[in-house]
């Protein structure tokens, strides 16, 4: 008995039901057919599972997870484990682990301030004007939610000023975004004027850093690394003459080198 | 690499195709079942033909001695098996096994039953075609290659069609295998087992014809008697744990003899066989006796049938304590029965003027009571004897009689003769229940390897590194030379020494880290680790093999397992 599922109906497409035949007629041969890319193997089931192997071999013994017996392993048929895992009520993971989708473990400022890129001469006398017209220029991704992003940028500033002193905020939101870019993002924004943003040192604002990440630890480990540039006095006198990204990109670079900050935590 | 075993199902839709091939396999244990029992019938009338004329013998007591020490010696040597009743045994592999059944256990048990019942000895015929059904099961679905849910099912196909065959009752054997056997009722299981049992039943009346073992007379049933059979159950309910309770005992008795197995059994055989003497009617399955009195035909009275209801109990405890092989049902039926006609008698002998249904009406009564009370299965009570007796006009006095009486013996002996050695040993896992998915996870899914592992000689400071870069909370320690486990450290315990750059190299973590602290084994068994969870308070335990550290095991991965394991044993 090679069937193993408690599914009431099976997808018998054109490219199924061709294979099957063609595997009728020539037992034992591997097919490279379209089919080849509907099955998977025991791990990649796992994994789409998110569950141990040891976890999936059992079931499949069990005769729990419709499965495929092949020579002493099982495999799967990508379909009926999305059906059985929806009958069940289990989510599957939907990405493979390595996507280019997925944010890579350590943040890098350099890409972020790319990926953020520069806004000058911000209009605006308060807070909420500044943000709203940092957020109308911010190159965000077509799935943004502007009006959204506002109003968590008010919402983080209602709760703590986000001005750090010498003329510096770094507005973010207060629940991240989940479609900020997965690499995270830093705008750098120079205000026409100067606006009080209610910073600790009472100093009014000049210039900002607006924050956007998928979670907290990669935002924090992101504000680790800027916050490490910024307690250079150097630094903030290269800031407020700033012209280009490339250029803050360079100055950044240049300083990690040199420090040889590998990590963005303080030393 | 993906080779296509059964071209033709390859072509069905994959549901038509499980149920259909179930459906095949069931009907080939079916049949296989039902040949089975048509073997211990055939034999059992055959063995009491032989030795029916040495009963009047001088050494006629000896005979049921005789009998279970071959059955004994034959099990032994033949099979390596031994006696008992045997149907925990399936019981035991459907909850721990996914339904895997030796082979030889299909004919071992027949060949020993058949020995011990023909040759006088006090049991039933329906234990060993269980298991002889179960094992053809068992082993017919691992040709047909099956998994261990479907392979459970047609496990209790076999018993299904073993039982309607051994009784000639269809219903009485799907009720029984999904009410004692499998333990759930759902539409995957009952198709299978229905067909196994239509064709057991089937295969039987072949051979022996659609005979109703115990032909009864129509009975007038008044309100009167219905109300009257109420005060039955205090006695069917009263036999039913006496029944058990003495089992028990005789086991127990037995397994204190110092002396051997066979010594054992020829000492039980030699005592039924004692008591045969006084009392003819206790020997074998004791059908003709049951037979007499659902005909009302049966003459002792009031005194002596109170006397053969203790006598077949004691009769039966004394074959299957010592090791005899055979079954409780039969047994039941004709304690039962005793049990009905003695309260009939007693009725009558008290209220003379009232006409009462008759006797074979309260025997009736009596045997649903007490076999529905004796392995707490009222469904199985019913229509076990509804189909023998073909008694349909008295069924709402049955059912009554039945669910009482396997109610108020329930507060005494709550658990049914077959599950609670099991229960005893933690081993009887019904589906969806907390022990069973418990107990299908194993230490190996849920260990988390993703541990820093540091050594006893490590200076705070590099600990401190450590802690830094991993996400845990708890970090074993381990021997650099042996690899043994040594300890544990917890950062509660450490955490306000970590900011303190003064300890950095005076300190090692030997001199912080907690030392005996509660492990469990690789081999453990879920149901036992949480059991230490709950001891020790913990919220991570090592896991160690022979000293060695393996990983770790936390409650709060076990609920996320323990979650999804729920989740995937629901059936489609």
């Amino acid at each position: 008995m090679r069937g193993a599922g408690g599914d009431s109906v099976t997808i018998v497409g054109l490219e199924t039901a061709r294979a099957r035949r063609n595997r009728g007629r020539a037992p034992g041969v591997r097919q490279v057919s379209g089919i080849s890319s509907m099955e998977i193997s025991l791990p990649q089931a796992a994994h789409l599972l998110g569950i141990p192997e040891q976890t999936v071999r059992r079931w499949a013994r069990q005769g729990k997870l419709p499965a495929l017996e092949s020579e002493h392993t099982f495999v799967f048929r990508r379909s009926e484990l999305e059906r059985w895992a929806r009958r069940h009520g289990i989510t599957l993971v939907e990405r493979p682990a390595r996507s280019e989708d997925e944010a890579p473990a350590e943040p890098s400022l350099p890409v972020a301030l790319e990926r953020g890129g520069f806004l000058r001469d911000i209009p605006g006398d308060d807070v909420p004007s500044v943000l709203e017209a940092t957020v109308a220029r911010m190159p965000l991704p077509p799935e943004a939610d502007r009006e959204d992003l506002l109003e968590r940028l008010l919402q983080r500033e209602e709760l703590a000023s986000t001005g750090v002193g010498h003329g510096i905020a770094l507005p973010h939101p207060r629940v991240p975004v989940e479609w900020a870019p997965p690499e995270g993002m830093v705008t750098v924004c120079r205000l026409a004027g100067e606006v009080d943003f209610q910073a600790l040192d009472g100093r009014p604002v000049s210039i900002l850093f607006v924050m956007l990440s998928r979670g907290a630890p990669f935002h924090l480990k992101l504000l680790s690394q800027l916050s490490f540039h910024l307690r250079d006095e150097s630094f903030l006198a290269f800031l407020r003459r700033l012209e280009s990204i490339e250029e803050l990109i360079a100055e950044v670079t240049r300083r990690h080198d040199r420090l040889g900050g590998g990590r963005g935590t303080a030393p | 690499m993906r080779a296509a075993r059964s071209p033709l199902f390859r072509r069905l839709p994959h549901q038509v195709d499980e149920r259909l091939t179930l459906i095949i396999c069931a009907a080939v244990v079916g049949v296989g079942a039902g040949l089975g029992s048509v073997l211990l019938n055939e034999s059992l009338a055959l063995g009491g033909s032989i030795l029916h004329p040495f009963r009047g013998r001088w050494y006629g007591p000896l005979l049921p001695a005789a009998g279970a020490l071959t059955a004994v010696i034959i099990l032994k040597f033949l099979f390596h098996e031994v006696g008992g009743h045997g149907v925990p045994e399936v019981l035991y592999s459907i909850s721990r096994k996914g339904g895997l059944l030796r082979l030889r256990a299909s004919v071992s048990r027949l060949v020993a039953c058949a020995l011990t019942i023909a040759s006088g000895g006090s049991a039933g015929p329906e234990a060993p075609v269980v298991i002889s059904g179960a094992s053809v099961g068992s082993n017919t679905a691992n040709l047909f290659r099956m998994n261990e849910r479907q392979r459970t099912a047609i496990v209790g196909c076999g018993a299904s069609a073993a039982i309607a065959a051994i009784f000639n009752a269809p219903a009485t054997g799907i009720v029984f295998a999904l009410e004692a056997i499998i333990g759930e009722w759902t539409p995957i299981n009952l198709v299978p087992i229905a067909i196994a049992s239509v064709l057991g039943t089937e295969v039987s009346r072949a051979f022996h014809g659609n005979q109703i073992p115990f032909e009864h007379r129509v009975f007038e049933v008044s309100g009167l008697d219905l109300a009257t059979c109420v005060g039955l159950v205090l006695f069917t309910a009263a036999a039913a744990v006496l029944f058990v309770r003495a089992l028990r005992m005789s086991e127990r008795l037995f397994s204190r003899l110092p002396a051997n197995i066979y010594l054992r059994v020829a000492l039980g055989g030699l005592a039924v066989g004692a008591l045969g003497i006084l009392l003819p009617e206790v020997l074998g399955e004791g059908y003709e006796v049951t037979r007499e009195i659902i005909e009302g035909i049966h003459a002792p009275g009031v005194l002596l049938i109170g006397t053969m209801v203790l006598a077949k109990i004691l009769a039966t405890t004394l074959t299957l304590g010592s090791g005899g092989v055979g079954g409780v049902f039969a047994p039941c039926l004709v304690v039962g029965a005793f049990t009905g006609l003695f309260y009939q008698r007693g009725l009558t002998a008290l209220f003379p003027r009232v006409g009462w249904a008759g006797e074979g009406y309260f025997g009736l009564l009596g045997m649903a009571g007490v076999t529905a009370s004796v392995i707490q299965a009222p469904l199985t009570g019913i229509f076990l004897v509804m189909e023998i007796t073909g008694g349909y006009d008295v069924l709402v006095s049955v059912v009554l009689v039945a669910v009482l009486s396997a109610t108020l013996s329930h507060a005494f002996e709550p658990h049914s003769i077959y599950h609670e050695k099991l229960i005893a040993r933690r081993q009887l896992l019904r589906p969806r229940t907390d022990a069973r998915i418990l107990s299908e996870i194993t230490v190996a899914e849920v260990l988390e390897r993703d541990v820093h592992v540091i050594p006893p000689d490590m200076r705070l400071g590099e600990f401190v590194e450590v802690v830094r870069q991993s996400h845990r909370n708890y970090f074993p320690v381990v021997d650099r030379g042996n690899g043994k486990f040594v300890g544990m450290v917890h950062l509660d315990d450490v955490r306000s020494y970590l900011f303190d750059p003064t300890l950095y190299d005076s300190v090692v973590v030997e001199e912080f880290m907690r030392r005996g602290v509660p492990a469990v084994s690789y081999e453990d068994e879920l149901p036992d680790i949480l059991l230490k969870f709950e001891e020790t308070g913990s919220w991570s335990l090592p896991v160690l093999h022979r000293g060695v550290f393996l990983g770790l095991v936390s409650k709060s991965t076990l609920l996320d397992h323990y979650r999804r394991e729920l989740l995937a044993q629901e059936s489609d």
